[in-house]
């Protein structure tokens, strides 16, 4: 039985946009946005896509969960904002200035959708500022 | 550390070395003499390949008017893409299809690149599915314009995944 309601898919969508919003502020990227439109109509996730500035990509937010969605959708947005930028990003620098590292979003995720540092987890999608913030770091 | 962490490294890297002045100076040299000047006479790369070539390790088509490079490492590997015109231009538009179906779209003020996952988990199925299937094919297909809207080029480039 379908127990997915437009409630529960305005909620979904609304908490992806949101974490991505969050995490990619200040990454030279427009507000990411998802929305149906047909003519996407057959991708994996259906007609849904997700919109930022230019880009465009179909997002499977049903099939694929939500966690799915955001690592799906941050892996993409990461080439953007590089190509953006024309930097790696994001690249957290320790209080000497000195770079920690780049951050990688991984397309598949296992449990919770997150930003990896040197191969391991360093926090989930939508909490990247305020972990590196917490961690004594800033992004460049 | 991770596969996609790797590609994500080598990415990271490759952009900063392709966004760089003098990799943009050796690369107009590798394709030749101006492009404006090639624009009557050459087909956008792409244009003249009917063999479907492999997209693995990786695909390159080039020629004076610029370059496209589709990467596939192995079977099962995410893919990167990559668009490089020679001819100035305000605006790409690309859009990407693995088969029929389009998996991303791009419009932007800068040559677009891209990748595409392998696999990606399925919660209503509890399991990873595939981006794509061995055998289909991966396309690319984009336009330029000028400040004016005008169309400066079109390009496409084909190959298929293992």
């Amino acid at each position: 039985m379908d127990t997915w309601t437009e409630s529960d898919a305005g909620a979904a969508r609304a908490f992806v946009a949101d974490r991505l919003n969050a995490d990619f502020a200040g990454a030279g990227l427009q507000k990411v946005e998802i929305r149906v439109d047909p003519a996407w109509t057959g991708t994996l996730g259906g007609d849904l896509i997700l919109v930022s500035g230019g880009h465009e990509f179909p997002l499977d937010v049903r099939g694929g969960g939500v966690e799915q969605a955001c690592a799906f959708a941050a892996f993409q947005l990461q080439d953007d904002a590089m190509g953006e930028l024309n930097r790696p990003w994001p690249e957290p620098t320790n209080s000497a200035g000195d770079s920690v590292g780049v951050l990688t979003a991984p397309a598949e995720v296992d449990g919770v959708a997150v930003w990896e540092l040197a191969g391991k987890p360093f926090c989930a999608i939508g909490h990247l500022h305020r972990a590196v913030e917490a961690a004594g770091w800033r992004i460049k | 550390m991770s596969a996609v962490q790797q590609l994500k490294d080598n990415f990271a890297r490759k952009l900063k070395l392709a966004r760089t002045p003098a990799h943009a100076l050796a690369l107009l040299a590798m394709v030749g003499p101006t492009a404006k000047a090639c624009a009557a006479d050459t087909p956008p790369p792409g244009s003249g390949s009917t063999t479907i070539h492999s997209c693995s390790p990786n695909y390159t088509d080039k020629n004076k008017l610029g370059r496209l490079s589709i990467q596939q490492k192995g079977p099962g590997t995410s893919i990167q893409w990559g668009t490089y015109p020679n001819l100035p231009a305000d605006r790409y538009v690309v859009s990407i299809y693995v088969g029929s179906t389009k998996v991303d779209g791009k419009k932007q003020n800068y040559p677009p690149h891209g990748s595409l996952p392998a696999r990606t988990w399925h919660t209503s199925k509890n399991r990873y599915v595939r981006t794509y299937q061995p055998g289909q094919i991966f396309k690319i297909t984009g336009t330029s314009y000028n400040t004016k809207g005008a169309v400066v080029q079109k390009f496409f480039i084909k190959c298929k995944l293992v």
